[in-house]
């Protein structure tokens, strides 16, 4: 029997596109947590932190609500720019974008919270504003942490299930990720192609991760 | 391109004796270099985080130049990035990705000014090298380079010169000096060492507790009418007596197994003399 690669696809492209929304996002978020004394900082980490305790349903839920055209924000979008977030790709990908977001700004943030304060003291001296300081002081002092933050993000996409399942539902081709695609398979107690996808997975993760740790200990070997 | 500095400042510190508040005012004339000389935690290096913008007063007011840089009263707080100002900090807070050139262009030097400044600091060969492959003494030497490539009309040192050999300190306070004469900037340079602050400095105000104890000029200050030949301080770990000699000081290699400790007198031995 032929394994259906277009989950699988549709997953890599899905996590590929979100891991470069969340480094526009999440680069200078974390770099503003990093460097700000807001007193507004620990609740904007509380609700960064949100995706990390609540159950994935219960997240999909509220956002299956708020994206609803028979809701305000739903209407406003699909009125004023046309865009139908339920059961659709791009609703896929701002739910995966808020799930996952804690996994590209919290190492990132910790990456650049170990810099020392003395190099941003001395930024500042120099004459230079926050973006010079996020993109050419901490940036490049953190590789390791962007790194992290991407790879994370990549593979929590990947592995995303309630979220999707409640947003996306399961149309093939356009909702239908791997993760979703081996559960069907499992409920139509059709193992062995749930095996399959499976299989790719577990094999597609190690990759990533062993690519994480190996980048790590050339950069420990370097240093 | 100078500016005169004038402030009264307010700051709440701990010390080991408990809170106190700092309390400083006073004017730096245009291109003048004032000394901030007293014992650790007198306050020299928090006036240095207020003036440069990293510490905010709890209140009081500082103009540079025409530019008010804070005033409580007015809630006016210009930050530190928006001050044109040239710092060094005890630490030298080197950029570990950037090598000894590129981090005198992150300050604004173009490619020739930066040359020059390494030269003047003596690093010419390493103008490849990022911090981590620099000795202590050549990063604090990068770090002062730093400050000047600003090109700032108030220069801000912390300690500056503190991990250079004798020889080498020399030259470098000629060099700054050269620089100031040039460039006419107002420096602020908080040091602990009398004989760079008699060689360096127009004034100085001996800090303690949070307060300027004394003011006056570095004879007036430091040498204070000592005798002809009284031992002002010792230097590497007393191997060198810097010593009073009419209004200035000179610098002697100490005879071995004698009693050195400052206030005592010396018979000035030409042999042991230092440049």
């Amino acid at each position: 029997m032929l394994m259906d690669w277009q989950p699988l696809l549709l997953t890599l492209r899905l996590a590929a596109l979100v891991t470069l929304v969340l480094l526009l996002i999440g680069i200078p978020l974390a770099g503003w947590l990093a460097l700000t004394r807001s007193r507004a900082k620990p609740v904007v980490e509380a609700l960064l932190a949100m995706p990390l305790v609540l159950p994935p349903s219960v997240l999909g839920f509220y956002l299956l609500l708020a994206f609803s055209p028979h809701n305000a924000l739903g209407a406003w979008l699909l009125q004023v720019f046309g865009l139908k977030l339920v059961f659709s790709f791009a609703g896929l990908m701002v739910a995966s974008v808020l799930f996952s977001l804690p996994f590209m700004v919290q190492p990132l943030q910790a990456g650049f919270e170990t810099l020392p304060t003395s190099l941003i003291d001395a930024a500042h001296t120099l004459g230079k504003g926050y973006w010079t300081i996020l993109l050419r002081v901490l940036l490049p002092n953190a590789r390791g942490a962007l790194l992290a933050g991407s790879v994370l993000a990549f593979a929590h996409t990947v592995g995303e299930f309630g979220v999707v399942l409640m947003i996306g539902g399961n149309i093939p081709g356009v909702t239908r990720v791997v993760s979703i695609a081996i559960y069907d398979e499992v409920e139509s107690l059709n193992y062995a192609a749930a095996h399959g996808q499976a299989a790719v997975l577990v094999a597609l993760s190690f990759a990533v991760v062993i690519c994480l740790y190996l980048a790590k200990s050339r950069r420990r070997l370097k240093a | 391109m100078s500016a005169a500095v004038s402030f009264s400042l307010q700051l709440p510190l701990h010390g080991p004796a408990g809170p106190y508040t700092m309390q400083v005012e006073g004017t730096v004339a245009a291109g003048h270099t004032l000394a901030l000389y007293g014992p650790s935690g007198a306050g020299k290096t928090s006036l240095l985080r207020m003036l440069c913008g990293l510490t905010t007063p709890a209140a009081g007011w500082l103009q540079v130049g025409d530019a008010r840089w804070f005033d409580a009263e007015r809630q006016a707080h210009v930050p530190a990035q928006a001050r044109h100002i040239g710092v060094q900090m005890q630490q030298p807070a080197l950029f570990p990705h950037l090598n000894a050139l590129q981090q005198l262009r992150f300050a604004g030097a173009s490619h020739a000014e930066a040359h020059l400044l390494l030269d003047m600091m003596e690093l010419s060969t390493l103008a490849g090298s990022k911090p981590a492959r620099l000795s202590g003494g050549q990063q604090q030497r990068l770090a002062l380079a730093r400050a000047l490539a600003r090109k700032a009309p108030l220069l801000l040192l912390d300690e500056p010169l503190s991990a250079q050999d004798s020889a080498l300190r020399l030259r470098l306070q000629d060099r700054l000096r050269e620089q100031q004469r040039a460039h006419g900037f107002t420096l602020i340079v908080a040091s602990h060492e009398p004989a760079e602050i008699v060689r360096l400095a127009d004034e100085v105000w001996q800090l303690d507790g949070g307060q300027i104890v004394a003011r006056g000029t570095p004879a007036e200050r430091l040498l204070q009418g000592a005798p002809h030949g009284t031992v002002i301080a010792q230097e590497q770990d007393g191997r060198v007596l810097v010593i009073a000699i009419g209004g200035g000081v000179l610098r002697m290699r100490a005879p071995a197994g004698a009693d050195c400790l400052p206030g005592t007198r010396m018979a000035i031995d030409a042999t042991r003399l230092l440049p």
